[in-house]
């Protein structure tokens, strides 16, 4: 799943930028990602003179597994998953401090200048997207009064609260591109300034594991905005047919996936000096007017 | 005209050179380039310093040192833009330059490289040569990634920017030294790719180096085969017909077109705007196909020949030019339109990199370069060659130097150059032969000349001496990347690590010339020289 997302989103770079896209593995191309995932796993592994392989090789099972812990707390095929509890919204700044961890060792287990000045620019990075991404996400949760990722999905059958909350669903897009480092925010492994940033001396399977880490990263964050703001898999008639709301939920998925993806491709990089203006003056901003708005209808009694 | 015979030198005694070159400089404020010529004959080396104004006067200063004692109070104190010239000399020619900034580091020519072989002296062969460079690759690999100890400090950081980096199409190595994110210092080392065209060019004669100066670089491949051309046609007293010197120009300016778009697409790549990158890029395939079109290749374009063209370019063709030109105008104002005021673009090159003319001109910049800060030196308009004395067009200037200013100038020019090319082919004269009797010269007698062009990046120079024979004497080469290398160093300093990318290529940078391939193998420890007909016989895909 996670690399049928990374075809999709390849493919409508493409589209965006007048080019196909991948197109010879399978049907328009779909094997592409699961072809380089496995070839980069067929290839011999370099060992790096100074490189700490233990610290590498637990920083990229962590960062794999940060991702795949969030999904689990996630409603993906019915309205409950499978280990969710009472307060389950907690998990998710626990995963996101996980993998931003993870990348950070991942970078710093061998230190060449290019790794040092990428993980420099991804601690930064992390700090300011991570409060806005956070508040972001607690805001439907106060307006539904719980802290369960079940009670939000279950909330939402009326309505989606991207309806009464549309500047939080925006700035949650742009803070997602920031945790993504998807350009403008891929200051961490801008190929132009500093190759590929806190990841230049990885290969191989090594690489690969952090290339399908990344696709999980997607999945993960863009199922949480569906869950959050588009009310997970709920839809006309899933009252009747179950089955219906995995289909809702990756038509959800497909659509944010869309709209992160034309951000991207009309994005120019954020020079380094201005990420804290970019992501907080007028993120803030937006999230105080929300908010604002939100307490009002709040008080008046509409929600 | 834009290439003359050299026949009146001032003479200098080799000791009063900076005075003489400080006095010329009041009145000659552009030094073009310091040319060192070996005479074995007479064991002596000269060098000539060929300085201009911004109105198209030249003026060659020449002095004569003894082979034996090759020392020479360096101009770098009163001319800074001399000091990457005069160490190109000293390290190529082994003259060493009293009071050369550069003096004890290696710019050219690898950092392994015996410091007693001279490579340009007319007694080294070239196959001895190709022997002290095997050796030298079998070596151990040098690591650069140390710079200075100046730099030892823990607070600071030696990022290496090259010479293999994702922001450069060619090889090149600028060290950065960065405090945080912003830097501090900019150590450049340049000629990883120096495989030494002007050696070559000696051992060949003039027919076998127009192709071989063509293959300097990829982008504006023409214009230096039509800068030699000029400068060999000047030896030889010839000069092509009227349609000739048109289709040269027309050529000249489809060139120029695919060059600064080229450069404005990656201006696009470098800031992260890549879909700006793969929009115009997509643009510039009609213009490569029409250097197809007109010439049967899409990059070495060996369209030139001396005293004239090697094809003539019926009325058909230049019809489908006109009308591909005016669909290209179109696309292309439209989506600069669209891109240029695209806020979050805008504001990544506005005010990036400043640097003002006067520091232009003393860092010897030529080219867009200049032309932003205002001053209108345009070799086409100064020293008009090819057709260009009877083409209306404008020299486009900017405001001030940044490089938001340098890619207004070129986005400009591309507009102009689609003025000119409309020109030609309204005033081209139809009912004449373009194409030389014969494209064999033979012997060219004794002179000297220079020529001077404009290429897309800047003003470009040639230098050619022929001593009676079918080979060149001397043939010197001042490409515009390296008149402008030292500003591009010095416009980095005080800006940060994202700006790097876009103010180092502003100069549009451009270092390539190989005419061979070198193959190491380092199983086996040999070293050996792959000709073209083994790479044919190897490589079935090469016909």
């Amino acid at each position: 799943m996670a690399l049928i997302f990374e075809w999709i989103e390849r493919k409508l770079i493409a589209r965006i930028q007048w080019r196909v896209g991948p197109l010879l593995t399978g049907f328009k191309g779909v094997l592409q990602p699961f072809y380089d995932f496995a070839k980069l796993l067929l290839k011999e592994e370099v060992e790096i003179e100074g490189m700490n392989t233990y610290l590498a090789d637990f920083s990229i099972i962590l960062y794999v597994l940060s991702s795949v812990l969030g999904l689990l707390f996630i409603p993906l095929f019915v309205s409950t998953s499978l280990y969710s509890f009472n307060e389950d919204f907690i998990v998710v700044p626990l995963t996101f401090a996980l993998s931003a961890v993870a990348q950070t060792l991942m970078g710093l287990s061998i230190q060449s200048s290019f790794t040092v000045v990428g993980t420099g620019r991804l601690v930064v990075q992390y700090a300011m997207y991570e409060s806005l991404l956070l508040i972001t996400l607690a805001l439907p949760f106060m307006q539904c009064n719980t802290l369960s990722m079940s009670d939000i999905v279950k909330v939402q059958s009326r309505y989606p609260i991207l309806l009464v909350q549309p500047l939080g669903f925006v700035v949650a897009l742009i803070a997602l591109l920031a945790k993504l480092e998807k350009p403008p925010f891929d200051l961490p492994h801008a190929k132009q300034e500093i190759a590929a940033g806190w990841m230049t001396e990885y290969c191989c399977r090594r690489l690969a594991f952090i290339q399908l880490g990344k696709d999980l990263e997607m999945v993960y964050g863009v199922a949480l905005i569906t869950t959050v703001f588009l009310g997970g898999g709920q839809g006309p008639m899933t009252y009747d047919f179950p089955w219906l709301y995995p289909i809702y939920f990756i038509v959800k998925m497909i659509i944010v996936l869309l709209l992160l993806v034309i951000l991207q491709g009309m994005a120019v990089r954020v020079r380094e000096v201005f990420m804290p203006q970019r992501l907080w003056e007028r993120g803030i901003i937006m999230l105080v007017i929300q908010a604002f708005i939100l307490f009002i209808l709040k008080d008046v009694g509409l929600i | 005209m834009g290439r003359s015979r050299i026949e009146d030198k001032a003479y200098t005694e080799p000791h009063s050179i900076v005075e003489v070159a400080s006095k010329t400089l009041s009145s000659y404020p552009h030094l073009v380039s310091v040319t060192a010529v070996h005479d074995e004959k007479e064991k002596s080396i000269e060098l000539i310093y060929t300085f201009s104004d911004f109105r198209g006067a030249l003026k060659n200063i020449s002095t004569r040192i003894p082979e034996d004692k090759k020392t020479l109070p360096s101009i770098a104190s009163v001319a800074p833009a001399a000091s990457i010239y005069e160490q190109e000399v000293s390290e190529l020619f082994g003259v060493a330059f009293d009071g050369n900034p550069f003096t004890g580091k290696r710019v050219l020519l690898p950092d392994c490289f015996p410091n007693d072989v001279h490579p340009l002296l007319r007694n080294v062969k070239q196959e001895d040569l190709e022997k002290v460079v095997a050796g030298c690759m079998l070596g151990e690999p040098q690591i650069y990634v140390t710079g200075s100890s100046r730099y030892s400090a823990e607070s600071v950081i030696l990022l290496p920017f090259g010479p293999y980096h994702p922001a450069l199409k060619e090889p090149e190595r600028f060290i950065l030294v960065l405090e945080g994110e912003t830097i501090v210092d900019v150590i450049p080392k340049i000629g990883h790719v120096h495989r030494g065209i002007e050696k070559i060019a000696e051992g060949r004669t003039f027919l076998q180096d127009l192709f071989l100066v063509e293959r300097i670089c990829g982008i504006c491949s023409f214009i230096h085969s039509w800068t030699f051309t000029l400068a060999v046609e000047e030896l030889l007293n010839v000069k092509p017909s009227k349609k000739a010197e048109y289709l040269r120009t027309m050529i000249a300016e489809l060139e120029r077109i695919h060059s600064h778009v080229l450069w404005i697409g990656l201006l696009g790549y470098w800031t992260g705007f890549e879909s700006m990158f793969m929009w115009i890029w997509r643009l510039r395939e009609k213009i490569m196909s029409l250097l197809d079109l007109l010439t049967g290749n899409r990059v070495h374009k060996s369209f030139i020949a001396f005293g004239g063209v090697r094809r003539d370019v019926t009325d058909e063709k230049l019809n489908t030019v006109a009308k591909t030109i005016a669909e290209f105008e179109k696309d292309y104002k439209k989506l600069i339109d669209e891109i240029m005021s695209y806020e979050p673009l805008v504001e990544r090159i506005k005010g990036i990199g400043m640097y003002n003319a006067e520091h232009a001109i003393r860092l010897g910049a030529v080219g867009p370069m200049i032309r932003a800060t205002g001053i209108p030196y345009d070799i086409r308009k100064v020293e008009p060659y090819g057709a260009y004395d009877e083409i209306d067009f404008n020299v486009v200037t900017g405001k001030g130097g940044d490089v938001f200013n340098v890619t207004m100038v070129r986005i400009k020019e591309v507009l102009e150059s689609i003025n000119i090319i409309r020109q030609c082919i309204e005033k081209m004269p139809r009912n004449e032969n373009p194409v030389p009797k014969t494209l064999v010269i033979g012997v060219v007698k004794e002179g000297e000349a220079v020529a001077r062009t404009e290429a897309p990046r800047g003003e470009l120079f040639y230098y050619v001496k022929a001593a009676n024979s079918r080979n060149p004497h001397r043939v010197k080469i001042r490409t515009p990347t390296l008149a402008n290398i030292l500003l591009a160093a010095d416009m980095l300093k005080g800006y940060t690590l994202s700006d790097v990318p876009v103010i180092i290529t502003s100069i549009d940078p451009c270092f390539s010339c190989m005419d061979r391939a070198l193959v190491v193998d380092k199983n086996h420890n040999s070293v050996f020289f792959v000709d073209f007909n083994k790479l044919r016989k190897e490589n079935k895909r090469i016909r």
